[in-house]
């Protein structure tokens, strides 16, 4: 993650939101792809995230940028999901926007599973709080710690959350293929 | 943290362990129980390579102009809110559309002359929204997990043997889509039917009891679309296609247009 370092002796300086816009579009906009799953929600979040930038309601800490944009982002995220209190996913067919016959090679089947596309409809499939961990985790970097304090739970909180995750997504893409002997 | 233990296995110690989040004490004993517990080897592996498959997953580009529109105009709260409203009156022809590319993938070829009972395609729509549950035993394909107009999908379930697919918006309103094998039999459809047109493909619109019924003939086989949104803004966009392909004409000239694309559908021209 990089930082944002003011000149020596300076106090840090607050990134504004066309610097942030700028300068780490592509990093945030990931980050709301990855928690919303989809790019018009995507596209509402990073707006709502350089809003709360340009009216001061998130104050620049010296430090990681992207882990602060990462939690501005994520109290975003999930501000917005308390809102539309949606109504949680009840049956998944099969991973979506697939079809997949009933004679497909078993192999073929696993290397699809593994696109891009089915890990990241996987990851969406999740519970929130899951998919927060696991987008903290896995694609931001974050460490236990910066979790807990982004989600406002504890650490333990946090290794349970992630050890359910991947559990669920194990059980979403199919039997993984690591041998571990005897 | 031995409470995360359950008296036998680490549990959740073992996301920590593989991200190196334990203590030396923690770590150890980990380590130790692994040593002699297949089942939890095999959790840890799992558990490695679901991590390297989130991890290698690339940067997201945001769409072309994004950032250059929001520089220009400022970051805008009803992005959303905006964005929603268009999406609402189009969402029953977008959703054809994906619909017809399901289906495509199908591939389904059947002769059955399908005579629509309107009122038990509301009803069915309305059992799912309201108490229905769903079950993937028997349902046939699989559907996309959210459609334009900002729909997710909730429930699903089979209907004589077919699929049908109950998605639902922020805002509460619903959307089913059923499909089947054959060909629609649109003289059974009330007068009062509008043509429509979605990507190329014709059929008509239904308004019933304050609900949107939208039928689309794929060759072979039969999608329709229930759905609450509010009817002129539906009715609105299910011309949207043909006015834009069709602007050198009047509206009148492009509904009997689409009526005629549909009956060529049929094989019914003259």
């Amino acid at each position: 993650m990089s930082d944002l370092s003011p000149p020596e002796g300076a106090a840090p300086r607050s990134p504004s939101w066309e610097d942030i816009a700028r300068d780490h579009g592509r990093f945030l906009y990931t980050i709301a792809y990855r928690l919303t799953g989809n790019h018009e929600d995507a596209q509402d979040l990073v707006q709502e995230v350089l809003l709360r930038v340009r009216r001061g309601l998130a104050t620049y800490q010296p430090g990681s940028l992207e882990g602060w944009l990462s939690r501005i982002t994520t109290n975003a995220f999930l501000d917005d999901v308390r809102k539309r209190k949606r109504r949680p996913f009840e049956v998944v067919p099969e991973l979506p926007d697939r079809v997949f016959g009933i004679d497909d090679d078993p192999d073929e089947a696993l290397q699809r599973s593994r696109l891009p596309d089915h890990v990241q409809a996987a990851i969406r499939s999740l519970p929130i709080d899951f998919r927060t961990a696991v987008v903290l985790c896995d694609v931001v970097g974050m460490d236990y710690a910066e979790i807990a304090s982004a989600t406002g739970v504890p650490v333990g909180t946090v290794r349970s959350r992630l050890h359910r995750a991947r559990g669920q997504l194990r059980q979403l893409l199919g039997p993984m293929r690591t041998e571990v002997g005897p | 943290m031995s409470g995360s233990w359950d008296g036998t296995h680490p549990q959740d110690l073992l996301a920590a362990y593989c991200d190196g989040e334990l203590g030396v004490a923690e770590r150890m004993a980990v380590a130790a129980h692994l040593a002699g517990c297949r089942a939890c080897r095999t959790e840890l592996a799992d558990a490695i390579e679901i991590r390297a498959l989130v991890r290698s997953l690339p940067e997201i580009e945001p769409p072309p102009g994004f950032y250059e529109r929001v520089l220009v105009a400022g970051p805008s709260p009803r992005g959303r809110m905006h964005r929603r409203a268009r999406a609402a009156a189009v969402n029953l022809v977008a959703a054809g559309a994906l619909w017809i590319g399901v289906l495509g993938v199908l591939g389904v070829r059947d002769g059955t002359s399908i005579t629509p009972d309107l009122r038990s395609l509301l009803g069915q729509h309305t059992t799912l929204a309201t108490v229905g549950s769903g079950s993937t035993a028997s349902v046939p394909v699989a559907a996309p997990r959210s459609l334009s107009g900002d729909y997710v999908l909730v429930r699903a379930m089979t209907v004589e043997g077919w699929p049908q697919y109950l998605y639902e918006d922020a805002e509460g309103r619903t959307l089913s889509v059923f499909a089947r094998p054959g060909r629609l039999r649109e003289e059974a459809l009330p007068a009062t039917k509008r043509a429509v047109a979605v990507n190329g493909v014709s059929g008509w619109a239904v308004t019933i009891d304050e609900q949107e019924v939208v039928f689309l003939q794929k060759p072979g086989s039969v999608v329709v679309l229930v759905g609450d949104d509010p009817r002129d803004a539906t009715a609105d966009a299910a011309m949207e296609p043909i006015l834009e392909r069709r602007d050198d004409l009047g509206i009148v000239d492009q509904l009997v247009g689409a009526g005629r694309a549909l009956l060529e559908t049929f094989g019914l021209a003259a």
